[in-house]
């Protein structure tokens, strides 16, 4: 494949997008079959398609939000050096694409969920914080240069809720606010809920838990949270309404906590690209 | 959701018949206590009422009843199917659970749950054994790992009838992808009071605080080959409970009852569970502090 860039260069640019993406699937769905080798060879293809997509015009925000994209395929799979080699390369051509910014703040929060801590030394802790300290500023650097951008408003308010940072409540009501598409909507309710259950307020819980049923009704994660709301309420029926209904789902549906937890897959940005190798 | 299978079990590694045992009937009447007497490990036959001790709250009760291994029994096998369980154990888990349910008795119930990052009811609790068995040999093993989500949504579903319901958690890993906290999942447990078994491959600080809870027991599997063995010993540890009874007297009502349960005379191990809930909403146990 070494004449990959060469001839990637002389396409056009809907052949290049195509490309892209024909390579970008089939590294997915490779890696997910622990095919690895197989999986990371599309992904170095694609990624030569790409570079040779870089000495074109515009705003290159395809090639951005791929580099973005692929970042976090990387780090959900473990691939945490060439997650951290492609944002360092990304981020020398493109310093101000803010979703860099959140796949490296992802890639540190997995760095840290890699590390064992001696919660007995005090200098692991310090370390394990201030590694903390970096991801939200990766995040907090993203919001800057886009504010509208609700994941990272997220992230960084998810990583504030784990520390018992109350500014998490301000991050999670921004990220309500910008919030457009159904995997956000659906996280910051399930973020809401977490909130309200932490501080005793269980009928609000309920209630965010609910909404973010209502949005993802195949997802898991409501129903057990809900179940687990019925119990903490002392309503036994209540919580076994929940787990009996998520049973009877016909289907369930891949749920977004799920990739947010271990590296922040993104198929929002995915449904994107696609979209893009596919626009005339 | 790409599988993720690669970081979960690196961040594992890191990680290193009703007989809730206290149920009230139509009000608040009768506490029913699953109880284990062991000495040596073995279980201590023909116990009868006189020679418990029970207090509630730390107010001496009476017992009323006791028997042993009168109800039926209803079993959940909640079991780890994520990507670490795939290719020989899950073969061998999967003859441990059919040994299991072999051993079942006539009007003994199974049912089967099997977790990785989903939570899947496979079979309901249900006396049709062949359909547990076939489940058990369809199963395959992929994904991360929810543990307490599962147990939270197996605990959740735990029959109301006369029975007396036992879960058999095995994992042979760390949770990676739970929504619910520890504290969260143990505070459930304890409302329940269903007894929570499990097996598991390494140590793991949340089923030894799930078993403790539930008045339930963990047991370290060495190799693949024991998992038979150990299941059956789970079940026979639960067909060696007493179940105790008695009327609540000289004790508030609502809240945590704290229960200790020992012999009058003697010596030996009495395992149950630490207490019960009554009414209140949880003082504790926010599903999501980390």
């Amino acid at each position: 494949m070494a004449g990959v860039g060469g001839r990637a260069a002389r396409a056009t640019p809907e052949a290049q997008r195509a490309a892209v993406m024909l390579h970008t699937d089939a590294g997915i769905t490779l890696l997910s079959a622990s095919a690895t080798s197989l999986g990371l060879l599309h992904f170095t293809t694609a990624s030569r398609i790409v570079n040779a997509m870089r000495s074109g015009r515009g705003d290159q925000l395809f090639e951005r939000r791929w580099l973005a994209f692929v970042a976090t395929v990387y780090t959900a799979n473990g691939r945490l050096g060439d997650a951290d080699r492609m944002i360092r390369d990304a981020l020398s051509w493109y310093s101000s694409e803010p979703l860099l910014y959140v796949a490296r703040g992802a890639l540190v929060e997995m760095r840290i969920a890699m590390t064992f801590v001696d919660l007995r030394s005090g200098n692991q802790i310090a370390r394990r914080d201030r590694a903390y300290d970096a991801a939200a500023a990766d995040y907090r650097r993203a919001i800057g240069l886009d504010d509208r951008l609700a994941i990272a408003h997220l992230r960084v308010g998810w990583l504030h809720f784990t520390t018992h940072d109350p500014r998490a409540r301000e991050n999670f009501d921004a990220a309500l606010t910008r919030a457009t598409e159904v995997r956000d909507r659906y996280l910051v309710q399930l973020f809401l809920g977490a909130a309200a259950e932490r501080d005793g307020r269980l009928d609000e819980a309920e209630r965010a838990y609910s909404a973010a049923q209502t949005l993802a009704p195949g997802c898991q994660t409501p129903y057990i949270a809900l179940a687990r709301v019925g119990h903490a309420l002392g309503r036994a029926a209540q919580a076994a309404a929940s787990a009996a209904a998520f049973t009877a789902l016909p289907e369930k549906s891949n749920d977004p906590w799920w990739d947010f937890h271990l590296g922040g897959f993104d198929h929002v940005s995915l449904a994107w690209l696609h979209a893009q190798a596919q626009a005339p | 959701m790409i599988r993720t299978i690669a970081i979960a079990a690196a961040i594992a590694a890191a990680q290193a018949a009703q007989t809730p045992p206290a149920v009230f009937r139509s009000g608040i009447e009768v506490v029913e206590i699953d109880v284990s007497v062991t000495r040596g490990g073995l279980p201590v036959p023909g116990l009868t009422a006189r020679d418990f001790a029970v207090a509630d709250n730390g107010v001496a009760q009476e017992v009323e009843s006791v028997t042993l291994d009168r109800l039926p029994l209803s079993v959940t096998l909640l079991l780890d199917t994520s990507a670490s369980v795939a290719g020989d154990r899950l073969a061998h888990l999967a003859q441990a659970g059919e040994g299991l349910v072999d051993a079942l008795r006539p009007d003994d119930r199974a049912s089967l749950i099997t977790f990785s990052h989903l939570v899947d009811l496979r079979v309901p609790m249900t006396g049709d054994k062949a359909a547990v068995r076939a489940a058990l040999h369809a199963m395959s093993g992929s994904g991360a790992t929810a543990l307490r989500d599962a147990v939270e949504l197996a605990l959740s579903l735990q029959p109301h009838d006369r029975t007396r319901p036992l879960i058999l958690i095995f994992t042979d890993g760390a949770d990676t992808t739970s929504w619910l906290s520890e504290d969260a999942v143990v505070d459930t447990a304890r409302r329940v009071g269903v007894v929570v078994h499990a097996v598991r491959v390494e140590s793991d600080r949340f089923l030894d605080r799930l078993a403790d809870s539930s008045g339930g027991r963990t047991w370290s599997a060495t190799s693949d080959r024991q998992l038979r063995e150990l299941f059956t010993s789970a079940l026979d540890e639960m067909r060696a409970r007493y179940l105790l009874t008695y009327t609540p007297k000289g004790v508030a009502r609502a809240g945590w009852h704290e229960l200790k349960v020992r012999l009058r005379s003697g010596r030996a191990d009495v395992t149950a569970r630490p207490g019960y809930f009554v009414g209140a909403a949880s003082p504790s146990g926010s599903s999501r502090p980390r």
